[in-house]
């Protein structure tokens, strides 16, 4: 049985690890409300372009750009999307189970490359001794669309250089503030971006101005970078409602451990002053016999 | 009842704009252009400059910094890089911005530099120039 002091100390420091959390719960749902803005002013840019490209896409003649076309050689690329930063419950353990899940599946054909987004990630791979093909991390606090601009061009460059087969991209879909979900989605080549659903009924012929292929050229990039930007966004969002719950939770469950040590420490008091009492009353009682 | 288009203005910002219109004239990149409902559908790159859109006689002006058209028979969506109302526009800054990009080329930078200070030059003026051509429309 702890002492009635020991259990004081318990009670205080528990209490300090729950101010800890609640503020951090506090941080990151102030921080979430931003990134969802952010997240959900994005989202119709990125739903107007997909269905551009769609259109695009769908004039097979016209369709010859080295971001349409499947490469047959080649490698897959893996681009994995984590956090810096943990205490965000099973956000990043999911997302990695999962793109090891893809990486053992395809390991046997051609191999994976990866590129790795955060430090979580890196340190994952790092103690699973594999080397990722490319690693960035520390950008999520200032995350801007630079980022997405510079993670694209390297995908862009190295998928028309035909280093590549296919690009696909495994990050955390914000749902809402409770619900995240990991997400794989193939990024090139850019085609059957429905997944296979029923074609448009209408199959458009467009005009281009300047020329299909200008247009191509220009739309093509734009495109995915704005694919890795909506993921990047999104994950972030994810990530900070996977922190906030996280850290809800942990401020709960200290709620419940400082109920807990108290009611120990009051029956411990408790017991104490029973004890001196009977002892009293016991002593007592010798000396009057 | 004349059928009217439906013109969708979006930014990778924010959705500007949404809305029936009648007509609605485009900074195309080989030159302005008109649309009216019915258009063959068409893509278009855009410039940097000025976007009207009428309807029932009102006639609305943006200043939108390049992007990307997709014209149909019942729809025009817009995708720019940025867009704002003529009476947004924050003149000053637009001179501001002018001013530095032209400093900027002055001083003679590098090949990769030049291109994006090109573009952000020709934003700052495409703002200018739709602020100039709505107050003179007042004043006029």
């Amino acid at each position: 049985m702890p002492s009635i002091r020991q259990l004081r100390e318990r009670i205080k420091s528990v209490k300090n690890i729950q101010q800890i959390t609640r503020a951090m719960k506090m941080v990151a749902s102030a921080r979430l409300r931003r990134a969802q803005k952010q997240l959900l002013e994005t989202r119709p840019y990125a739903g107007r372009i997909t269905t551009i490209i769609e259109h695009i896409a769908e004039c097979p003649e016209e369709a010859a750009h080295p971001l349409l076309s499947t490469n047959e050689a080649g490698r897959s690329a893996l681009v994995v999307l984590t956090s810096d930063k943990g205490l965000c419950a099973g956000f990043n353990a999911q997302l990695l189970q999962k793109a090891g899940g893809s990486l053992l599946a395809q390991s046997g054909s051609s191999g994976i490359e990866l590129l790795v987004l955060g430090r979580k990630g890196i340190d994952f791979f790092r103690r699973n001794r594999i080397k990722p093909f490319r690693e960035w991390a520390g950008f999520w606090q200032e995350l801007s669309w630079h980022h997405a601009d510079l993670v694209g061009q390297e995908l862009i460059d190295a998928y028309s250089a035909k280093r590549w087969r296919q690009v696909t991209l495994v990050y955390n879909q914000f749902k809402s503030a409770l619900i995240q979900e990991v997400v794989e989605q193939r990024l090139l080549p850019v085609q059957d971006l429905r997944g296979g659903k029923q074609k448009a009924d209408t199959l458009r012929d467009y005009e281009f101005e300047p020329s299909a292929p200008e247009i191509y050229a220009l739309l093509l990039p734009r495109y995915v970078k704005m694919s890795i930007w909506r993921a990047l966004l999104e994950s972030k969002a994810a990530e900070l409602a996977a922190r906030m719950q996280a850290m809800g939770n942990a401020t709960d469950s200290a709620g419940e451990m400082i109920a807990d040590v108290t009611l120990q420490m009051n029956r411990a008091r408790q017991a104490g002053i029973t004890r001196e009492i009977s002892e009293l009353v016991g002593s007592a009682e010798a000396v009057n016999i | 009842m004349r059928k009217n288009l439906t013109l969708e203005i979006v930014t990778p910002q924010r959705h500007i704009l949404s809305q029936e219109v009648e007509e609605v004239v485009c900074p195309g990149a080989e030159g302005s252009f008109g649309v009216l409902p019915g258009h063959i559908p068409m893509v278009s790159a855009l410039k940097p400059g000025m976007l009207k859109y009428r309807q029932e006689e009102e006639e609305v002006i943006y200043a939108i910094g390049g992007g990307y058209a997709e014209i149909g028979p019942t729809s025009v969506i817009v995708l720019a890089d940025t867009a704002e109302r003529a009476d947004e526009i924050d003149i000053e800054a637009a001179r501001r911005e002018k001013e530095r990009a032209l400093a900027q080329m002055k001083r003679g930078i590098r090949n990769v530099e030049m291109e994006g200070v090109e573009v952000s030059l020709k934003k700052a003026l495409a703002r200018l120039s739709v602020a100039d051509a709505v107050r003179r429309r007042k004043s006029g």
